[in-house]
């Protein structure tokens, strides 16, 4: 099981509401309105919920990119 | 007889991974430990500014410089997200307007504030943390008795700027009889509340916010209340954690504002199952509350034992010291009301009515609003339009209050230029109804927008826009757009742009994000860019925010249609 751009999409456009969400690896949080710290919040503990990984708010925050955070869950993954 | 029960109520600290417990007897020894710090050390001057996170030591040291007779007051500590710089460029202007004699740091708290302002880095005081449990029990009575000695004072004991995280700060003054009163008349309603169950107190919100200032510190201190803490930012790290203390401790009352009621319905479906039955009131404040968003999260959270009905709607602010109103249990209760309103109008005529309906369709055009209840002893609410008073009830208009706790205008200000009129009524520039007794708040004036509980002046807003590269001065509006999915509103920027800067709408976009969330540590949901013929001017060449909204509205925004 690997986690990617287009998991990451789905669970944005799920958990922010907003279904012509689009986002990009060389992206960040930054360059989304809608991905505020309580949207961030949401959409990680969706993404932990659904791969069964620990992966905090804090951790998936330090990525500069989608790209980065997207590695950092697939480490999680791995790590299980 | 003291009206007070200072010695009794354990505190608990929640953190992201642990939890620690420090008994009252423990709190006033580390109280009286900073007491003696503060009555020696001579930077210290008459009015200390604290910038911490929760923690056992800033409560300590908060109540000491009270017992100390000085003036103190929270401020928000950087967070992790935030860059250093941005924070002190950010912190800066709001610091020197505050003006504090000194800058209270706990240990290792200096590093983010010693390049802040060569103004300010001479006021600079680093203090020791202690570790409750090596101090002498018995050292903890001095400092309770001066700090009940100290709640006699007349003059300010603290200070609350009341606008939350923003540049531009307004500070209310509380002084002893003013927290006093508030106490007297909130405290034994909410006892009242709970049926016979002790008030035990879950809190995870600011303490330099009224709210969490009043009901989750001082209000349970002085009621010997017990009271379990977590630290904001850990809360939006871990908003489950929340629960668990909950359930670990047994709370039985808590104040949220509207969007977290809202946050934690959308995140049900990730929370792990909690027995959440202890917690009888579930209050909320600080925003406009939303009916649909109270029974969502109930209805969210019944198998976990959330009662339906605990969602309480409350009216508070730092200029009443905390609570204005409150909704009683049981009572709950909310108006199903057309959206538009002109101060002036008949709620009922308009088509207004009361529900108590656990299930209700909303048509778009109308909102339903949680009561905040009947005002709280010692307070009068009236509803005035065109600056005059109207009898009787059912008249929408800007709530005015008066009453023994009510402040005597902002530190600086006069007191008209504070909202006060000659009667002594505090016209709070929100918008509501009186029915049955009870409020309604659903309306502001609307140069004030409120993002998960944060309030923003657009005018500030606006000032920060029109300085970021790429845009025309003077020439933005920020206003807010209630958002039904956040439970809270979104704070919209359109700004013109200026070609002669040579940088792409991209950049300035991201430049303007940029400005806003440094500035106000609230992300703008949009931010257009227009030409020069965009925005709508009123008939005295003035940017009319009101106008450009309903533009904006039509323009760009065919979802909210």
């Amino acid at each position: 099981m690997s986690f990617t751009i287009e998991d990451l999409i789905r669970i944005a456009r799920e958990e922010i509401g907003n279904p012509r969400l689009t986002l990009r690896e060389d992206m960040s949080a930054d360059d989304v309105a809608e991905w505020d710290s309580l949207n961030h919040t949401i959409i990680t503990m969706a993404i932990a919920s659904e791969y069964g990984v620990e992966v905090t708010p804090r951790q998936l925050g330090a990525a500069q990119t989608f790209g980065e955070l997207i590695a950092l869950v697939n480490q999680a993954i791995d790590a299980r | 007889m003291s009206p007070f029960t200072l010695e009794r109520g354990e505190f608990a600290f929640w953190t992201g991974d642990g939890h620690a417990e420090l008994t009252r007897e423990g709190f006033w020894s580390l109280a009286s430990a900073y007491l003696d710090h503060v009555e020696a050390d001579p930077r210290i001057g008459r009015f200390g500014l604290i910038v911490a996170r929760t923690s056992p030591d800033m409560m300590a040291l908060f109540v000491a410089m009270i017992a100390a007779g000085r003036a103190v007051s929270f401020f928000p500590p950087s967070s992790s997200r935030q860059d250093a710089e941005a924070y002190l460029e950010q912190q800066r202007e709001a610091v020197l307007k505050i003006d504090p004699s000194s800058i209270l740091l706990l240990e290792g708290g200096e590093g983010a504030l010693q390049g802040i302002d060569p103004r300010l880095a001479e006021r600079l005081v680093s203090l020791p943390t202690y570790s409750a449990g090596h101090l002498p029990a018995a050292a903890g009575e001095r400092a309770r008795m001066r700090f009940e000695a100290a709640l006699q004072r007349e003059d300010t004991l603290f200070w609350q700027h009341s606008s939350g995280t923003t540049g531009i700060k307004k500070a209310v003054g509380v002084t002893g009889p003013a927290l006093r009163r508030q106490y007297e008349s909130y405290w034994p309603l909410v006892e009242g509340d709970l049926g016979g169950q002790s008030i035990r107190v879950a809190s995870w919100l600011p303490l330099y916010h009224d709210m969490g200032l009043l009901a989750g510190f001082l209000l349970p201190l002085l009621g010997g209340s017990p009271l379990a803490l977590m630290d904001p930012f850990d809360w939006v790290d871990a908003p489950q954690r929340y629960l668990e203390m909950i359930e670990a401790e047994r709370s039985s009352v808590c104040w949220m504002p509207n969007f977290a009621f809202r946050h934690y319905t959308r995140l049900r479906r990730v929370v792990g199952p909690r027995k959440l039955e202890s917690m009888r009131l579930w209050i909320s404040c600080s925003e406009p509350c939303r009916y649909p968003d109270a029974l969502s999260f109930e209805a969210a959270y019944r198998d976990m034992g959330v009662a339906a009905g605990s969602v309480v709607g409350c009216y508070a602010m730092a200029e009443t010291v905390f609570a204005a109103s409150q909704l009683e249990a049981g009572d709950q209760r909310a108006l199903v009301v057309p959206r538009g309103l002109e101060p002036g109008a008949s709620v009922l005529d308009a088509g207004a009515f009361e529900t108590r309906a656990r299930e209700l369709d909303v048509p778009a055009d109308r909102q339903a609003v949680l009561s905040s209840g009947a005002p709280i002893p010692g307070i009068e609410a009236m509803i005035f339009v065109g600056g005059r008073a109207v009898a009787g009830e059912g008249i929408y208009g800007e709530i005015g209050l008066s009453g023994g706790f009510v402040f005597d205008g902002y530190r600086g200000l006069g007191r008209a230029e504070s909202g006060l009129t000659p009667e002594g009524v505090y016209m709070t520039g929100d918008l509501g109804v009186v029915l049955n007794g009870r409020l309604y708040v659903f309306g502001r004036r609307k140069e004030i927008i409120i993002v998960n509980g944060r309030n923003l002046y657009a005018g500030d807003v606006e000032e920060r826009v029109g300085a970021a590269k790429g845009v025309r001065p003077g020439r933005a509006v920020a206003f807010g757009i209630e958002n039904p999915a956040l439970g809270t509103e979104e704070l919209i920027v359109v700004a013109e742009s200026d070609p002669a800067a040579g940088l792409d709408a991209a950049a300035v976009r991201a430049g303007i994000v940029a400005a806003v969330s440094d500035a106000f540590l609230v992300k703008p949901h949009d931010v257009r860019l227009i030409d020069g013929r965009w925005l709508v001017k009123t008939t005295s060449g003035k940017i009319s925010r009101d106008r450009n909204r309903t533009k904006y509205l039509r323009d760009f925004r065919s979802d909210l249609a």
